[in-house]
């Protein structure tokens, strides 16, 4: 016969990259911090957002922590995709594990904040990481003052009752016509949804499907510079 | 720093108290759900530190009503659970962060001050309308650079009015968008608020900004 003597929890340790750039003059600036998508690292991220980090700001690239292995097995461990959470279909589990890597992204900010002049934060987020953005934005309202979300819908139903209170953020949705990945329509109703809540939300189609193209880049620039970015 | 600590065990609330004032914080204390909610409400803090479990409510529910009657005040929850579920909640009744217990005192003190470099950081939490400034989360207003002491139902009206100003907005919508009532009440309750708004901003300044617009509504005017 056999007994379960012990069953615990124990935490591992994994080490996630991050890189903080800092473009333009000195001084007070926004930190805009990127969340890319499911199976991307910074490394690619990084070069397809690249017009962007010529904005002056403090541009902060953070990996996902969870490893996707390489069935291919001809990428490097650090080469593989990671993701931002475990995602089983169930909601719970789901926001669960969004606030997990919405405190990783915390830790690391609060870690960078004493050693820069941020006067305003920006997600960026797409795909997956336009999801985590969602959450964040929602989560920590009071500390996020703009917010890209591209291919993704922002859960408001996780944050119903604080809805009011974070309507102080500007939010650009964007979603491609032909996105078959994230359906457009849902992301959509949330941001009539923030609208009628009083936020400075828009949604804005763009012809392309839910690949990251240069067309998302571009419209994402024009909207932080109107924002004074 | 100005900071309210709810907490109904003796020990922990000595503690944190003796630990806040040693940093050179001013607390007040309240061990009950219903002291702390009034303190929260009736006081300007610049932290709470609230307990999740209270003899008559429990955390949770002391942060919502808070939030509800419209504080911002940074909120930091302390409780025993550890779990991620109970971090969530606390997020979703507004709370800024949480700590789990038994914590040491270097961890709360770096995490207050982490709240508080977060609530820096985010800037320009301001609205400004002619010689009208408003600032967001500290819900405070000045005209001319004399605080005004609006209430909360006239600083939420003051703040639509400023985020659509120069447009005509309708008592409906007032009644909507500020007061979440949806159906006619059959009261002027908007008219007598509008009244005491105006008379507040009078006080400081020879501009009229609110314009009352017949048989259509208001106009928040500002150039």
């Amino acid at each position: 016969m056999k007994e379960v003597l012990i069953s615990g929890k124990a935490s591992f340790k994994i080490e996630v990259p991050y890189k903080l750039y800092e473009t333009g003059e000195k001084g007070k600036k926004p930190l805009i911090v990127y969340l890319h998508g499911f199976n991307q690292n910074i490394d690619r991220f990084e070069k397809i957002v690249n017009p962007l980090t010529e904005l002056r700001a403090y541009h902060l690239f953070i990996q996902a922590p969870y490893p996707i292995y390489d069935e291919t097995r001809t990428k490097k461990v650090e080469d593989w995709g990671r993701s931002w959470y475990l995602y089983d279909g169930e909601q719970q589990q789901f926001v669960r594990s969004m606030e997990l890597s919405s405190e990783f992204i915390q830790e690391i900010i609060d870690g960078l904040l004493p050693n820069i002049e941020v006067n305003r934060l920006c997600l960026f987020g797409y795909s997956m990481g336009g999801y985590l953005a969602g959450y964040f934005m929602l989560s920590r309202w009071k500390h996020v003052n703009e917010a890209i979300i591209i291919g993704a819908r922002i859960k408001t139903e996780v944050f119903t009752d604080r809805l009011q209170e974070a309507k102080h953020i500007n939010v650009l949705a964007l979603h491609g016509s032909g996105d078959k990945s994230v359906f457009p329509e849902p992301q959509q109703k949330e941001i009539e949804k923030l609208k009628n809540e009083g936020f400075n939300a828009q949604f804005k189609s763009i012809e392309a499907q839910h690949k990251l193209s240069q067309q998302f880049i571009a419209e994402s620039e024009f909207w932080l510079k109107e924002n004074g970015y | 720093m100005k900071i309210l600590v709810v907490e109904d065990d003796p020990s922990v609330r000595t503690l944190v108290k003796a630990v806040l004032e040693h940093n050179d914080n001013t607390v007040i204390t309240a061990e009950t759900a219903k002291d702390g909610q009034a303190l929260a409400t009736g006081e300007n803090f610049e932290m709470i530190v609230l307990d999740l479990g209270l003899p008559d409510g429990d955390g949770y529910e002391v942060c919502k009503y808070i939030r509800d009657e419209g504080v911002v005040t940074p909120v930091l929850i302390l409780s025993g659970e550890q779990e991620t579920d109970v971090k969530v909640k606390c997020l979703k009744v507004g709370a800024d962060d949480y700590l789990t217990k038994p914590f040491n005192t270097e961890e709360l003190l770096a995490r207050m001050e982490a709240i508080q470099r977060r609530t820096e950081s985010s800037g320009d939490q301001t609205l400004t309308c002619g010689e009208i400034n408003v600032h967001l989360l500290k819900r405070e207003c000045t005209v001319n650079d004399n605080k005004l002491q609006l209430t909360n139902n006239e600083f939420n009206l003051l703040v639509y009015f400023i985020k659509n100003k120069n447009r005509i907005i309708t008592q409906e919508e007032l009644a909507e968008k500020v007061w979440d009532i949806h159906f006619d009440t059959q009261t002027n309750y908007i008219n007598v608020y509008i009244s005491y708004l105006r008379k507040k901003i009078r006080e400081y300044t020879e501009t009229d900004y609110i314009e009352t617009i017949r048989k259509k509504g208001f106009t928040f005017r500002c150039n």
